[in-house]
Formats: structure tokens, C-alpha cells, sequence
């Protein structure tokens, strides 16, 4: 089956979304820095009192005094945002306790969904975001004092060193390794089916490019400083004007700059070693197709005639893996994809193509014949002209010529598109290609979004659905320039790894650097951070009965099963307590970890699609985020280190 | 010792009140006090000697007063600045004690790197590298890379790097560490030259005689507590006895009988009356002066010498 509909069951990050992103990593990042800000705090006043008697704080590192006692402004500007800090902190735990005992209300700072848009939920939730803005800005100001003493000279000249370091002592052989198994990919290429062998080449070099470029990243970033610390060379390099911060940056530069390079010719080489292996006719049928995907919910009537919307079909097939969700076939149960936001120019085209692959789970061999497919119907909405005129539209006529107006004319004046007929969906075949008239767009208010439903029409069959499995094609896009694309998410991944390598070997010595940046890369994966997310999610008896580590250990010595309610006692209301506070031990760690799953598109270059503009970007922005605080822990780690102890 | 031809100022460079140091462990327990209380003024223009044996904390002392280690109490300033100051190691140029230098550079590159640190503009760091490239004598030496350099070189190369940028304060941790006699004398007269140039130094070692030679004052450390400070000349000199040089004679029966009987009649007595004896530093180096004078000069026993002699 080429280039048909793929699953991808990772949530690629949405431009649209990145304004949420960004609240919510606000908000962690801020309570973070109050949390280390307190600790800090609490040392402080336990060093002072006990052992030296200080009590000036001199910034976190300590080091704000080191322009000698008279011309301390940066000290007391740390101060200032310390004890405004503090007060909103107080502020916070005032209001927190205010809601939990006043109204009952449990305030959770890390949820940032308003429940209305009144002006004291908007202004509620924008005094949180400038308290942890705040909290934030005090915790990271001597990084932006020494951000602003930078020498892009300095920095430059850092870079240039560690890219002659990394190239000079040889580590870069290891990308010979590279070569040799390109020489040799082909006996790992089986080519029973023709149809697969691009599919095989791309998931192939993708691999083997990524794995040599994370690896040789990772040993560079991770052995470079701490190899410096112990040969002590690094002595003769902070005892010139150079800030640690420079020492940090300008090696992630460096290496950031050799691996891109690195990168850019690996990922050539493989390209031309894809575009010569594959067979003249698999090359042929290469693609990147434009895609516009929506956003699917589900409706059905319910028994007292009310339509209900929601997430999740509500039909079950017992099925572990969840990426489907299924609509029994017969019922009114639709699926509908939403496009909001769609180009302009899909109004002027006379058929726009929609392309899905269903699952299909069948309760009965009889009646429908298997060879014959499953009926599936199509219905097209915009939602801003269609007024759910059913008889208007099916009777509707030329009022000159008094003629029955052709589908195209219908969908421009009433916004709606049916197919004549069910489209077939066959078990195990291409994919489904159905169109409508894009005229159905023309002329719309603003606002308008349109709407795909999909309806089983054979009754004992289930039809399973899943959001990128229903697409609009938009057009054609350039298949090289999308392998590119593929490799530019390799490219965030180093850059992550790199910051992620050379931040903990401010700290651990270089193999313990190493183990710590595999053991984070591992446990970013989707599979533990889902479980990690789960954790940090509120009780939920229904879903997750028998509670987290605490309640699951009780009822274990009790021999309790998941699901008997538990007597309700002293003890086992404080179980249960601890129990529900965990999940926030869960969010600091969910909070810490790397989603590196947005990363890795390789599946969009091996089924053909073209991967999103705004879904880069926002993957870049991810990036960003998650090495802001990073970075800030490497400045601390370093700036707060004896180098020569 | 040398005399010193630059007027000192009274400027202080360096300065330590009560600088302590004591290493602990990973649970904060104390592991060992490397220094305790050290109260030091260094002026501008003066070499001061940090002297020591091993483990004394001479290391230890210059180490915060870069901010390479941080204090446990008292402060180390130096430009009047603490140690973690950044701006002021502008004005300093720092010799490690071993050189310890990026092994696959070679000397022009080191010297590029490290004066790009301080922000020296292109064709003022490619002059100042050249011309610090010819002062250590590494020019013919200077597209090698440093893990093909000998210690000595190395130690000559590390030296160029601590001056790149015309510093005010010169500190050098053992500086003849590894060098030769002739290194060594190289050294010391560089040190010198630089002291003449203004410049205040800094150095550490456990070669008494280098310190002697060069410094101006002194500082005596023994397990990190300070045991003696002052002027290298009021230190060494022992007030009870007189020495007296002369030229032109040789010791008799009569010259011992009438300095005797002078010295008696001051109310003194002579101790010793030899001929002086030369440094086996100053025959090293004539004889290797000598040597590069006469090509085919070599070791002849003192009878063929006296033979050699009578033929030339």
C-alpha cells in the first residue's frame, strides 16, 4: 500500500496552540523558580545563622558582589524582585488557601483553561501569569545581567575553539561508521514488496542518520567541558575576561554550527543514496503531499433525541490501542473533522480531494459482502451558509430556467455537499478518495469553517476513525524539499541534545553526563511521558481505579482490590491525601522532560506527506522553551562552581 | 637579588584580609584548611615571591585571588576587585603551573585564541602574537602543535599566552618549573625586564634561588599560615657577621694574622677566609656560552689541558 494515510498518534505541536503553550510553560517555569527560590532561601538563612553569619545575599550564584562593595546595584536589584516575589508568592498561597477553604475550590496553578471569559477570571488568571513571570524573572536576572556583559567576539572565538577541539581530536571518525553501514544498507533492505522500498530506504537512513548524528552529539557536548575542567586547561581560559555563561554558549554554538554542517552532508549523501537505491518506478510515485488536517469530534442522538457532541467515540471495541476510535455502522453516531482556517483558493477549484483510511471491525461476515466494501457517506458542511434545510436543498432550482441546479450550484448557495452515493471502504485496501466542490467555500462570512461528516451506513460493523486519518489535499509539494524538512526535525533533536550534553557536564563528570542525557532522552519518549502525564492527572476512580503508589502500596498490605471503596478512616484519608499530592511530584517530572517524539518526522516523508510549515515552527518554539530553563541551570551549575576544586 | 631601577608606587595591586580557604567534602565536613587569615599587600611594581613547600597554600592563595577557587571567609581582591570579578583579569596575565594548554593547537593559534578572549582587534593580536612568538624564541616552532613541544617549550609558550595582553599584573605559578639552566635564566631575566616595564608580579615557587634572584619582597607559607613577610634583602641578611671581598691576593699565613689581629681589635673574630665559590648556575652557563663561542670545544682532563694550552 504506497503513500497511504498514516498513523501518527504523537500531537505534533499547532502554531495556533502556541499562545497556550506558552502560558502553561509560564506558569510551570514560575512555579519552578518559586520552588527553587524557596529552597534557596531556606539555605541561606541556615548557612547564614549557622556558619558564616552573612546575611547580604549576593544573588543566587552569590557572585553579584564581585564588582567590590561600592557598586553593588545588581545585588539590590535582585533584592527588589526577590521581596516582590516574595509578597506575590504570599499573595498566592493566600488566595490558594482562600478558594480551598471559602469556596471549596481545589486552585490548581498549573490550569490554565478559563472557565469563562468574565473579567475576573481574565484578570485572575493574568495576575498568576505576572507573578510566575515574576518569580522567573528574579530567579534568571543574574543570567540576564551576564547576558547583557556578552562579547559575540568572545563568543565567536569559543565556538571556532570547540569546533577545532571536536574536529582536531578525532571524535568525528565516528561518522565513518555512517559510511559503512550506507555501503551495507542494502542487505537490511528486503524488497518483497517494491511498493514499500522508499518507505524502507527513508525509515533506514532517517535511523541511521539520526542515531550517528544524536550519538556523536551527545559525546562531544558531554566530554568536551568536563575534559577541560580535569586536563584544567579550562584554567587558562576563565582567568581571561570570559564569563562561564560565554564558555556554555560559545561550545553550544560550535557544536551546534560543526553538527548542523555535519548534518547537512549526511543528509545529502543519504538523499542521493535514496534517489539512486529505489527502483525508477517506486521514483516515480514519490510525493509530499499539502495537507490540510482537521480537528475531529464525534456527535450522535441519544435515546431522548438530544444531540450529543463529544471527544471520544463512544463506542467500544475492546481494542487496547486507542489510536482508532470506532462508529457503529447503522446508527446516527457521526465523525466530524473540523477545518477552520482553510486557504481562500480552495473556494475556485471545481473538486477538492479528501483522502482517508478507516479501520474497519467487523461483528459479522453476512449481509454486506466483505470484496464489496463498507458503506460510508460523506457529507460536506460549511458552517456559516448551511441552515440544515434538508428539503430546500434537495428541491432547490434555477429560478430562470426552473431546471434542478447541479451539485456544485447547490453547494454554492447552500453550503452543503452529499455524496450521491456511499463511498466504499474496503478492509484492507487504498486508501478512500471522495470529493466536493469547492464552491461549497465561496463566498463565505468570516469565520467559516468547514465540516467533514462521516456516517457507517452497514449496520453490525464498526468503522474506526482517527484524527489524521481524513485529510484535505491541498496541492502537491516538493518531495526533496520535504526530505529536508525530516531532517531539519533531526537538526532540533541535536540542538536539544547538545544543550541538554553540555548543560549536566557543567555539573557530573562526562560519563555520568552521558548516562543522564540518554536516560532524559528515554524517558522523553511518548510512551513513559504518557504514562508520566497520566500520573500527574487528577484522581480519576473510574479510569484509573485503585489510586497511585501510596494507595495502590494500602490497599496491597490490605488486600484490597483496585475497585472496593475504601473504609473510610483517619488512615486512609491521609493515604489517600498523599496519594492525590503525588501528581505533582508527576507534573514537576512531566514538566522537566523533553517531548522528543515532535522531533522525528520521518513518517511523513516516508508516506509522502508534506510536513507542516507552522508545525516546525512550533516545534522550534518548543525548543526554545524547554532550553531557557536548561540553559539557566547550566549557568547556576557553572557559576556556582570552584573550577579549580 | 636584582636592584629595582623602576620607583615603586604605593598602589596596591593585590590585597588579602583574613583570605581563608578550607576544602570540604561532599557533606560540607571540613577536609583539609589550605589556608588560614592571610593578610597580604602587593604595590604596583614590585615582584613579590609566594614561598612555600608543598602544600603550603601558595597555590591555593593565587587560585582565589582568580576566582579559580572561592574564599570560606576573608576576601582576595586584586585591582581592588574580589577574585569572581571578570573585568579585572583584562589587566592580568596568568602562567599556570603546569602550562596547561590545548595540546592540539599550535603556538600561533593558542595565542590567537587567547587574545581573542580579550577582544584585541585583528592586526593588533596577529602583531603582539608574532612579536611574543620571537620573545619566547618559539619562531621556528610556531606551526607545530603544542603536543609536539617539549615542557620547557610549552612552559615558554604559556608564558607568551599570560602576556598577550600587555597585562598590568604578572602572576606565575611556578614559572621555572621544567625549564633548563638556560630556560631558567631566560625566565628570570624576562621577569625582570617586565618589572622594569612597570608591571607588578606575582609568582609562586619552591626554587629558593629563583626567588631570590628576582623578587622584591617575599612571603614564607607553611601549612596555609603565613610564617614571614618582608624584603628579600632584610630577610636574608644576618646582621652578627661581616663579609669582605677582595681581589688581587691569595690567602697566606700573613693575610689571615693581620685580618685577625683588625677583626680582634673591633671586638670580632674571623669565622672562614676562603675564595668565594662561583653558582654551579654561572658555570653552566659559561661553559654553554663557551661552547657555542668555540665550535669543537670539549672536556679534556687537566693534564691534557695544561699541554693543550702550552700548544695554542
Amino acid at each position: 500500500m504506497m503513500f497511504a494515510a498514516f498513523n501518527v498518534e504523537t500531537n505534533f505541536p499547532d502554531l495556533q496552540r502556541m499562545w497556550e503553550y506558552g502560558e502553561l510553560w509560564l506558569r510551570k517555569a514560575g512555579i519552578g523558580s518559586v520552588i527553587i527560590l524557596f529552597i534557596w532561601g531556606l539555605w541561606f538563612i541556615l548557612k547564614a545563622a549557622l556558619r558564616d553569619g552573612k546575611w547580604v545575599p549576593y544573588g543566587i550564584t552569590g557572585r553579584l558582589d564581585s564588582e567590590g562593595s561600592g557598586n553593588n546595584w545588581r545585588a539590590r536589584v535582585f533584592w527588589i524582585l526577590l521581596g516582590l516575589t516574595g509578597i506575590s508568592f504570599a499573595v498566592g498561597l493566600a488566595y490558594f488557601f482562600y478558594q480551598l477553604f471559602v469556596t471549596g475550590d481545589f486552585f490548581d496553578p498549573f490550569d490554565i483553561v478559563k472557565k469563562d471569559n468574565t473579567p475576573v477570571t481574565l484578570i485572575t488568571h493574568a495576575i498568576i501569569n505576572f507573578f510566575c513571570g515574576l518569580a522567573l524573572l528574579t530567579l534568571s536576572i543574574e543570567f540576564l545581567f551576564d547576558v547583557f556583559r556578552f562579547s559575540p567576539r568572545r563568543l565567536v572565538a569559543i565556538a571556532r575553539f570547540s569546533i577545532k577541539e571536536a574536529i582536531r581530536r578525532k571524535v568525528l571518525w565516528v561518522f565513518l561508521i555512517l559510511g559503512v553501514v550506507i555501503l551495507f544498507a542494502s542487505w537490511f533492505i528486503t524488497t518483497d514488496k517494491k511498493a514499500d522500498q522508499w518507505q524502507q530506504y527513508i525509515n533506514l537512513v532517517f535511523y541511521v542518520v539520526t542515531t550517528m548524528v544524536l550519538v556523536t552529539t551527545g559525546i562531544l557536548a558531554c566530554f568536551s567541558l568536563p575534559t577541560d575542567i580535569k586536563q584544567q586547561t579550562i584554567f587558562t581560559v576563565v582567568t581571561k575576561p570570559v564569563q562561564k555563561l560565554e564558555i556554555m554558549l560559545g561550545r553550544i554554538l560550535g557544536l551546534v554550527f560543526l553538527m548542523t554542517l555535519i548534518l547537512f552532508i549526511a543528509a545529502s549523501i543519504s538523499l542521493i543514496y535514496v534517489a539512486r537505491g529505489v527502483d525508477p518506478e517506486v521514483a516515480k510515485t514519490i510525493r509530499a503531499r499539502n495537507v490540510a488536517n482537521g480537528a475531529l469530534r464525534f456527535r450522535e442522538i441519544d435515546e431522548q433525541g438530544k444531540t450529543i457532541f463529544a471527544e471520544r467515540g463512544r463506542s467500544s471495541i475492546g481494542r487496547v490501542w486507542e489510536y482508532f476510535q470506532y462508529l457503529a455502522g447503522g446508527t446516527s453516531q457521526e465523525a466530524i473533522w473540523f477545518f477552520p482556517n482553510l486557504p481562500a483558493e480552495i473556494a475556485r477549484q471545481d473538486k477538492v480531494l479528501v483522502e482517508s483510511t478507516f479501520d474497519i471491525f467487523r461483528t459479522s461476515k453476512g449481509g454486506d459482502k466483505v470484496e464489496e466494501g463498507v458503506p460510508v457517506q460523506f457529507y460536506f458542511v460549511n458552517s456559516k451558509k448551511w441552515n440544515n434545510k434538508f428539503e430546500e436543498y434537495r428541491n432547490a432550482r434555477d429560478p430562470k430556467t426552473g431546471l434542478p441546479l447541479t451539485p456544485d450550484e447547490k453547494a454554492r448557495k447552500f453550503g452543503y455537499y452529499e455524496l450521491p452515493k456511499p463511498a466504499r471502504v474496503y478492509d484492507e485496501g487504498e486508501p478512500t478518495r471522495v470529493s466536493f466542490p469547492g464552491s461549497i467555500m465561496a463566498d463565505s462570512p468570516p469565520g467559516a469553517v468547514l465540516e467533514v461528516h462521516i456516517n457507517c451506513r452497514a449496520s453490525s460493523q464498526y468503522l474506526g476513525v482517527a484524527e489524521r486519518n481524513l485529510y484535505l489535499l491541498l496541492q502537491e509539494g516538493n518531495w526533496v524539499w520535504n526530505f529536508y524538512k525530516g531532517m531539519i526535525g533531526v537538526w532540533f533533536f541535536m540542538i536539544l541534545v547538545v544543550i541538554l550534553g553540555t548543560v549536566l557536564s557543567t555539573y557530573l563528570n562526562a560519563p555520568i553526563s552521558l548516562l543522564v542525557t540518554i536516560l532524559i532522552i528515554i524517558l522523553g519518549q511518548p510512551a513513559i511521558l504518557k504514562y508520566i502525564d497520566e500520573q500527574a492527572q487528577p484522581d480519576d476512580p473510574v479510569n484509573r481505579p485503585g489510586g497511585r503508589v501510596f494507595e495502590s502500596a494500602y490497599r496491597l498490605a490490605n488486600k484490597e482490590n483496585m475497585v472496593t471503596q475504601l473504609q473510610d478512616s483517619t488512615a486512609t484519608r491521609a493515604v489517600v491525601a498523599l496519594d492525590s499530592s503525588t501528581r505533582y511530584f508527576f507534573k514537576l517530572i512531566h514538566a522537566a522532560l523533553p517531548d522528543v517524539d515532535i522531533y522525528d518526522r520521518k513518517l511523513f516523508v516516508a508516506e509522502g506527506f508534506s510536513i507542516p510549515m507552522n508545525e516546525m515552527i512550533a516545534a522550534f518554539l518548543r525548543l526554545v522553551m524547554y532550553s531557557f530553563p536548561l540553559l539557566l541551570l547550566g549557568y547556576f551549575l557553572l557559576s556556582g562552581r570552584e573550577i579549580a576544586n | 637579588m636584582a636592584e629595582n631601577t623602576t620607583a615603586k608606587s604605593q598602589e596596591i595591586v593585590v590585597e588579602t584580609r583574613n583570605l581563608s580557604k578550607v576544602y570540604l567534602d561532599f557533606w560540607g565536613r571540613k577536609k583539609k584548611q589550605a589556608l588560614r587569615s592571610l593578610n597580604l599587600d602587593i604595590k604596583k611594581g614590585e615582584v613579590f615571591g609566594l614561598l612555600g613547600p608543598n602544600g603550603s597554600g601558595k597555590t591555593t592563595t593565587i587560585k582565589l585571588l582568580l576566582g579559580l577557587l572561592f574564599p570560606s571567609e576573608g576576601e582576595g581582591l586584586v585591582f581592588g576587585k574580589p577574585g569572581t570579578n571578570v573585568q579585572k583579569n583584562e589587566r592580568i596575565g596568568y602562567l599556570p603551573e603546569e602550562s596547561y594548554l590545548y595540546r592540539f593547537l599550535t603556538a600561533e593559534e593558542t595565542l590567537d585564541f587567547y587574545g581573542r578572549l580579550f577582544n584585541i582587534p585583528a592586526d593588533v593580536r596577529r602583531q603582539r602574537a608574532a612579536e611574543l612568538i620571537d620573545k619566547v624564541g618559539l619562531a621556528r616552532d610556531k606551526k607545530r602543535t603544542l603536543k609536539e613541544y617539549s615542557k620547557g617549550m610549552r612552559q615558554r609558550i604559556g608564558l607568551a599566552q599570560a602576556l598577550i595582553n600587555d597585562p598590568d599584573l604578572v602572576i606565575l605559578d611556578e614559572p621555572t618549573s621544567g625549564l633548563d639552566p638556560i630556560g631558567t635564566k631566560w625566565m628570570k631575566n624576562l621577569i625582570l625586564e617586565l618589572r622594569n616595564q612597570g608591571k607588578t608580579i606575582l609568582m609562586c615557587s619552591h626554587r629558593l634561588e629563583d626567588v631570590q634572584d628576582v623578587c622584591d619582597r617575599i612571603a614564607i607559607l607553611f601549612d596555609g599560615e603565613l610564617q614571614e613577610l618582608g624584603s628579600v634583602d632584610k630577610l636574608l641578611e644576618v646582621e652578627e657577621m661581616v663579609q669582605l671581598t677582595a681581589r688581587g691576593m691569595k690567602i697566606t699565613d700573613g693575610l689571615r694574622r693581620d685580618l685577625s689581629e683588625i677583626i680582634k681589635k673591633h671586638g670580632g673574630e674571623v669565622d672562614k677566609l676562603d675564595h668565594p665559590t662561583t653558582t654551579l648556575e654561572d658555570l653552566f652557563l659559561r661553559i654553554v656560552e663557551d661552547s657555542k663561542a668555540r665550535p669543537g670545544r670539549r672536556y679534556l682532563p687537566p693534564g691534557e689541558r695544561k699541554a693543550e694550552h702550552q700548544k695554542t
